[in-house]
């Protein structure tokens, strides 16, 4: 896989700058879950990469940002790494995502849509 | 001013009942709203399939201009956010909307011989906005009911489980995430207003209600266990999403 310089840029800041102080690793099970600290998880990212399942396991929630003195933006990195694993449109890079797009196929499908009320005009 | 409403996808696959409820509520104030039963595209979004997402949001940006729209008034926190980020039209939460409107007389206070003391999981997508956890708690308090905060809730509030949807990629550790927050709270009585938190609440052997089971329901006294949930159920929730588009279709 080849991440985008967003991405990389944005994983390098966490890299460089979190101090390892731990207060995003209290409540994030997570965090807690794949890695010592983020320091040490976007290090990995960088050097060998991480295993797919490590991005789309973060909840995006962004409680990481409001509890870090750095504000880091962890989710977002995260995010950027999905949006880097979905550029080749053919393969999605988890199987079970089949199901969030056949979901979505559904949710915007004239069965399941409706108007009522519109303006008269 | 001409207003609309949109339970969103997962209200809508709960709860048809709830829907009904909230257009009639609506309707009394305003004859003239519009509704709409559509999907935001969050779930694109969160997957990383930007171009997709935006292409639903663009749809759903077409439909309330159709529907000639000034205010979309939204039941669900993961829209509300994904609409506040897009900027494309106006809206507002539900939330806010009924503490300005107020409860039915015949709801106020219909609790207050309850015990049951509530905590509440408020939605992450909108922690930073005061405005609905001041009217969600208010909206609760004139029910009658009491309420308990915690350390992380409001803006500090953690996610139930199921953001990012890592209630799909990654199960197993969604179910710790939604025990982890059921533990968290000092009551074993929670109420949200997402009713995918409610649905991970339960998951999390949680006793959850949405907040709109608490203003429609019956009362929820010491010692009730909460119903379950039809998003647990998917062919349910499915036919109750298509029973809540029939419900919209006829406002
Ligand atoms: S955004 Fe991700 S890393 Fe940050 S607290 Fe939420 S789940 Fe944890
Ligand atoms: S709170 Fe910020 S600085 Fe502290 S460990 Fe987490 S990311 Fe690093």
């Amino acid at each position: 896989m080849v991440y985008s310089q967003k991405t990389i840029d944005m994983a390098q800041l966490i890299a460089d700058n979190c101090t390892q102080c731990g207060r995003c690793m209290k409540d994030c099970v997570f965090l807690q879950q794949y890695c010592a600290n983020p320091k040490e998880l976007f290090e990995q990212f960088l050097t060998s990469g991480l295993p797919t399942i490590v991005p789309y396991s973060c909840q995006l929630c962004g409680h990481c940002t409001v509890v870090c003195p750095l504000r880091l933006e962890l989710g977002q990195a995260f995010l950027a790494m999905r949006q880097d694993l979905c550029r080749d449109q053919k393969k999605l890079p988890l199987k079970q995502l089949r199901s969030v797009t056949m979901h979505q196929r559904l949710s915007a499908s004239r069965l399941f849509s409706s108007i009522s009320g519109r303006h008269s005009r | 001013m001409k207003y609309g409403f949109m339970a969103g996808c997962s209200l809508s696959s709960a709860s048809p009942k709830n829907v009904a409820n909230i257009i009639a509520y609506l309707k009394h104030y305003y004859p003239d709203l519009a509704v709409i039963q559509a999907c935001c595209g969050k779930p694109r979004r969160m997957i990383g399939q930007e171009a997709a997402f935006q292409k639903q949001f663009a749809s759903l940006t077409d439909m309330v201009h159709e529907a000639g729209i000034d205010e979309l008034l939204v039941a669900c926190q993961g829209c509300l956010k994904t609409m506040t980020d897009q900027n494309q039209f106006k809206m507002g939460s539900l939330w806010v909307k009924m503490a300005e409107l107020g409860l039915p007389k015949a709801y106020l206070n219909k609790a207050k011989d309850s015990q049951v003391v509530f905590s509440i999981q408020d939605s992450c997508p909108t922690k930073d906005r005061t405005d609905i956890h001041e009217a969600v708690r208010y909206l609760i308090h004139s029910l009658g009911y009491a309420t308990k905060e915690t350390r992380l809730s409001g803006k500090n509030t953690l996610c139930c489980g199921m953001g990012g949807m890592c209630g799909v990629s990654n199960p197993p550790l969604a179910k710790t995430a939604a025990t982890k927050r059921v533990h968290d709270f000092k009551t074993d009585y929670i109420v949200t207003y997402c009713a995918s938190c409610t649905a991970a609440m339960i998951l999390g052997g949680g006793r959850s209600w949405h907040l709109l089971d608490l203003i429609f329901g019956d009362v929820v006294q010491l010692g009730d266990t909460c119903p379950d949930t039809a998003l647990h159920h998917p062919l349910t929730a499915w036919a109750n999403r298509y029973r809540s588009k029939q419900i919209v279709a006829k406002a």
